[in-house]
């Protein structure tokens, strides 16, 4: 697992997710104010739709499909709501300075 | 979450116990519960039952196994997420758990547009108007005694409504997930399509390994005038399940049915489908695929029922049988009179992957009218061609992997006609992965 840094603290707003990538494949950065960053798979599990274009409940940790709806809870990576079943990618966030670094399994 | 035992038996106690429903359907779970306690199981020595012996199942079962109901997946355990398989993209998914819709989704956008989705039971209090004139009038609840147990003691169950010119581009699904042992369940699905409607829908059966359980399903298809319908059923029960189904479908003029049928599961498994091709211009094709290992027993039966004129119907069903497993295909097509210039064929294929597997292939023509354009059928039972197994070995293809290419070879026939590239997809990891499991290991 290797520490890398994905994006400054102050290129996501509270509140909202920003879309960035890493040797091409893409995580969804949200900030969940006092609770933090969270990053997961930019890509929804049910379908190749953007995660980092729905919208972000920062009380419940969810993020939403903007394509069909289904909310992933920003912890686990699980579906909430159908139509998605299968979980999204979750990856330990941690934040340097002004740094947002996520851990990503080598190779 | 977990199923809870309510009641056991079908008596009238059990039937009093039901959840509460609308007038509609206590009469029509009381006129059934009458005709299921009059009819007998059916018997071997009828030509309809005569392959599969149903005297000995065992009917001591709860006839209600609750399966909870889901505001969020939160509750969902991980199995019956994944027992969905690989979902693309959906305008509608439900899942039922044992008797009960455990959660519903519908596509914001198909709802506008009139579309009905979801639970049954919620759609005969909500939509009666939709439902009523339809429910159990393809099949009736006095069919058979398995029918009529359907009919008395069904609670869930999946109803789609798509209005005149709607059409539905995303597939819309149902998983039905039993995991209460000892328990029967009732999945029915009632699918009424209007003039010039078009959609998909995939029922999915699914069940972990249980000592006993009874999954008695009922599909009803409606399909109006110039409507397109492309039904999927794919059953993958665990070991102990006897799954008994039923589908018919009535094609309107110029409409047309595309019916896949899978079972690769349940220790005895019998699905009956028909098509009835009401009016004149109807068309419908019929695949099937079946896999059968351990001491399998997978029972097709399928009518082509050509009604008006100028219909035309294509059954195509294959089937690999594995170990001591027994396949039966009873098929018939029937021309009925003044059907006039219909044109109709079955093929049904079976390759046995062992000695002692067996399969018997029946398929039967009655032609009531002098003039169809084409009418024929065509059916094998057989075991691995020695000639291409020897063609493959020569060229240094170890006899294991030539057998399996042949089997995949023999599945490309029906399998390169779903048209689904999601479905197909499944179907062939399940065909590999029966292929790459150990012949011994198997005990069904």
């Amino acid at each position: 697992m290797t520490l890398v840094r994905i994006c400054s603290v102050g290129d996501v707003p509270v509140g909202e997710a920003r879309r960035f990538e890493i040797d091409h494949r893409p995580f969804a950065v949200v900030n969940l104010g006092e609770e933090g960053f969270r990053a997961i798979d930019a890509i929804c599990s049910h379908a190749h739709y953007f995660l980092d274009e729905g919208e972000v409940e920062v009380d419940l940790e969810t993020i939403e499909c903007p394509k069909h709806g289904s909310t992933f809870d920003l912890n686990s990576g699980r579906p909430r709501t159908l139509p998605a079943t299968r979980p999204v990618e979750v990856f330990p966030v941690k934040v340097e300075n002004d740094d947002v670094l996520i851990e990503v399994t080598d190779g | 979450m977990t199923a809870a035992t309510t009641t056991t038996g079908f008596e009238e106690r059990a039937l009093a116990a039901l959840p509460a429903t609308t007038p509609f359907v206590r009469g029509l779970r009381e006129r059934a519960f009458r005709e299921f306690r009059a009819l007998p199981i059916p018997s071997q020595e009828t030509e309809e039952w005569r392959y599969t012996d149903l005297e000995e199942l065992d009917l001591g079962l709860r006839p209600f196994a609750e399966g909870g109901r889901a505001e969020t997946l939160d509750g969902v355990p991980e199995d019956i997420l994944a027992a969905a398989g690989k979902v693309g993209e959906r305008a509608g998914l439900q899942i039922q758990r044992n008797s009960e819709v455990l959660i519903t989704h519908a596509d914001p956008a198909i709802a506008e547009r009139g579309v009905w989705f979801g639970d049954l039971d919620r759609a005969i209090a909500e939509r009666p108007d939709l439902v009523e004139s339809h429910l159990h009038t393809l099949v009736p609840t006095g069919r058979s005694k398995f029918t009529a147990l359907h009919g008395a003691f069904r609670t869930g169950g999946t109803f789609l409504h798509v209005p005149k010119d709607v059409q539905v581009e995303l597939p819309l699904q149902t998983l039905t997930w039993v995991d209460a042992d000892r328990a029967a369940v009732f999945p029915h699905t009632l699918i009424v399509a209007e003039a010039g409607a078009e959609l998909t829908f995939i029922d999915r059966h699914v069940s972990p390994g249980l000592s006993h359980a009874l999954s008695d399903a009922v599909v009803e298809i409606v399909i109006g005038p110039n409507a397109r319908v492309r039904y999927v059923a794919l059953q993958d029960h665990g070991s102990g399940v006897t799954h008994l189904s039923v589908t018919r479908a009535r094609i309107g003029r110029d409409a047309q049915l595309k019916s896949v049928g899978v079972a690769f599961g349940a220790s005895l498994a019998r699905a009956e489908v028909e098509a009835v091709l009401a009016e004149d211009g109807g068309a419908s094709e019929l695949l099937g695929v079946y896999f059968g290992d351990g001491d399998q027993h997978i029972d097709h039966r399928s009518i082509q029922d050509h009604v008006g004129s100028r219909t035309s119907s294509d059954l195509l069903y294959k089937g690999a049988m594995r170990d001591r497993s027994n396949a039966i295909y009873t098929g018939t097509v029937i021309i009925e009179p003044g059907a006039h210039r219909c044109d109709a064929y079955q093929t049904n294929r079976n390759i046995l992957l062992s000695e002692t597997a067996r399969a018997h292939s029946v398929p039967n023509l009655e032609i009531l009218t002098n003039d169809p354009t084409r009418c024929g059928h065509a059916a094998s039972v057989g075991p691995v061609s020695e000639d291409e197994l020897f063609y493959l070995m020569s060229r240094g293809i170890p006899e294991p992997e030539a057998e399996r290419l042949i089997v995949r070879g023999f599945f490309a026939e029906v399998l390169d006609r779903i048209d689904l590239p999601e479905v197909r997809e499944g179907i062939e990891a399940a065909i590999e992965a029966e292929l790459a499991r150990d012949a011994t290991a198997a005990d069904r």
